[in-house]
């Protein structure tokens, strides 16, 4: 049976006067940074998963990835809790009537709701499958990175249209007390029902008490800042090595086989056999030009040390000292130009990544390695033995493991 | 003023188009599956999770003593928006067997540590609060300082 409209609380049921313009507009502009840094990182990490024939990404500082996609998964986290207590502070408008007597008005009030909505919905959407992924949880069925990319204009877009229509409360809000300033006569008081969503008669309102007693605007402006730095702390471990001891929540310690976390297991891959097949080849192949090593002949060519960070795009990253061939060396092995593409095959059966491109940029990059060893030991399996791909700067996706063969693109 | 909230608010129409039909392009599925959870967030959020702490903060708030309220709200910002934003983290959904660095710390323990730090300093708050409050030379009575729920006239629910 359908409720009453009257059922329904009115916005003036809420009688928490630490709701108010100056504590959604304060939350607001820095749920607003989050969110501009997390579309503008979340932009470049998608430019280097699907990089544009025009776009040059840079191969310096080697860190920029990781730095970058850490920063994104941090402001995406420390989003949480601003966006929970701003939508605390702005509750009460879900229950504001709209105006059916005046058709300009109405359609006003739903364009603007309409637009609301939409930041709120799509806020939430990003939030939720962003935090998700990070633990490499999954409970729907469409591709994540492609509907998050989607989405986080939606996002930005209906922010801009949000910041368009209440810029001059904003603008008000920010530069205005926080608190009402104290007056001469006996102030309002601070009484515990502010909190509260049951309006309170003044007849029945408790004495007033000492201001340093209740709550307060800038009370909860700091409870909010708080919550935002622990929400950090507690898991940024796992893009930031300082970190990691306080990090409970983070979603990885910093430890794995060799001193580095892997993403996916060989197991996982399903290429345990192969890559341990005796008979494993790494295959060149430049035009006709065609070449089969074993990991004894890579052995024997010349070898160089890079540290480089694995940066994955979940935002966990660790450094690491690999040892290997200069990719621009193997790649004179088989007679390949230098300004040439790359484009590298894992022992993998399937997988979106299981083929990727490296730019000739980064082919001749001396820092671009056919890696054999990671921190002083052969590869492990799960670190991509026999071989794999290590260059600068490049999300974890790009660095292909258990290399089967290296094509130079014509 | 008006101008520059023109062309933001004409801005922001033009990307939030863009982001749709780059969603729309994904397919009906995608769409579908997409606006499931879109509703379906939103409804967890403005349907369960708003009114519970609304609904809490109204019967517990008026029960503690004046200074002990702030630190009570401070508290539970910091334990409950951190809790929501691990929670992929504490149910562990993610966790695959075989690869043991991901997920690879103790998060209940993690979370009972940080319940704990969280009411060591709602402890240390209402000491100060209850301090400050006395150096004052007023209101220094534990108690409730509101009426008693009974006292309390009925919500609007239902009135006319």
């Amino acid at each position: 049976m359908r409720a009453p409209a009257h059922a329904l609380p009115r916005p003036e049921s809420f009688t928490s006067r630490l709701r108010g313009p100056e504590v959604t507009a304060r939350v607001g502009l820095w749920l607003g940074i989050c969110f501009l840094i997390a579309f503008v990182t979340g932009l470049y990490s998608h430019f280097q998963q699907d990089m544009p024939g025009w776009l040059t990404l840079p191969r310096r500082p080697v860190s920029l990835y990781r730095v970058s996609q850490g920063l994104h998964v941090i402001s995406g986290t420390a989003a949480v809790p601003l966006l929970l207590v701003k939508l605390w502070s702005v509750f009460p408008k879900l229950f504001e009537r709209v105006d059916l007597g005046n058709a300009r008005r109405l359609g006003l009030q739903l364009a603007e709701r309409g637009s609301i909505a939409l930041l709120i919905s799509s806020a939430i959407f990003q939030l939720s499958i962003g935090l998700a992924n990070t633990t490499h949880w999954y409970p729907w069925s469409f591709s994540f990175r492609s509907t998050h990319y989607a989405v986080a204009w939606v996002v930005i877009g209906s922010l801009l249209v949000h910041i368009a229509v209440k810029l001059p409360i904003i603008r008000s809000a920010i530069t205005g007390p926080v608190d009402p300033r104290p007056s001469p006569e006996p102030a309002e008081p601070e009484y515990a029902d502010e909190y509260a969503a049951v309006p309170m008669p003044s007849e029945t309102a408790p004495p007033a008490g000492p201001p340093t007693a209740g709550l307060s605007r800038r009370g909860l402006l700091r409870a909010t800042w708080l919550a935002t730095g622990v929400v950090v702390l507690s898991t940024a471990g796992a893009t930031v090595p300082l970190l990691r001891k306080v990090s409970v929540f983070g979603v990885r310690s910093g430890d794995g086989p060799q001193g580095v976390p892997i993403n996916k297991s060989a197991l996982a891959a399903r290429v345990t056999e192969l890559a341990r097949d005796p008979n494993y080849r790494l295959e060149l192949k430049n035009g006709d030009r065609t070449m089969k090593l074993s990991l004894d002949d890579l052995t024997q060519l010349p070898q160089n040390t890079a540290t480089l960070p694995i940066a994955c795009v979940e935002g966990w990253s660790a450094s690491g000292e690999w040892r290997g061939v200069r990719m621009r060396d193997v790649l004179s092995l088989v007679d390949a130009p230098d300004d040439v593409d790359l484009i590298a095959t894992s022992l993998q059966k399937s997988g979106a990544f299981r083929v990727t491109r490296l730019p000739s940029q980064f082919v001749n990059d001396p820092l671009t390695l056919l890696a054999l060893e990671l921190n002083g030991e052969p590869l492990s399996i799960d670190h991509g033995f026999p071989c794999r791909l290590i260059a600068p700067n490049r999300p974890g996706v790009l660095q292909t493991k258990w290399l089967a063969k290296l094509e130079v693109q014509a | 003023m008006r101008v520059v909230r023109g062309l933001v608010g004409l801005a922001g129409v033009v990307i939030a188009v863009v982001g749709v039909l780059k969603v729309l392009d994904r397919g009906s599925a995608t769409v579908i599956e997409a606006l499931k959870w879109f509703v379906g967030g939103t409804l967890l959020h403005d349907a369960v999770l708003a009114p519970i702490v609304v609904l809490l903060g109204a019967l517990a708030v008026p029960r503690v003593p004046t200074w002990a309220r702030m630190p009570l709200v401070t508290g539970v910002i910091v334990l409950g928006t951190t809790s929501v934003a691990v929670f992929p983290m504490l149910t562990g959904f993610g966790a695959i067997s075989d690869n043991p660095t991901l997920l690879d710390r103790n998060y209940a323990a993690g979370w009972w540590a940080l319940a704990a730090l969280t009411g060591l300093g709602m402890a240390a708050g209402c000491w100060w609060q209850r301090r400050t409050a006395a150096a004052d030379g007023s209101s220094t009575v534990p108690g409730p300082a509101t009426p008693a729920p009974a006292d309390r006239p009925e919500p609007p629910v239902g009135r006319p």
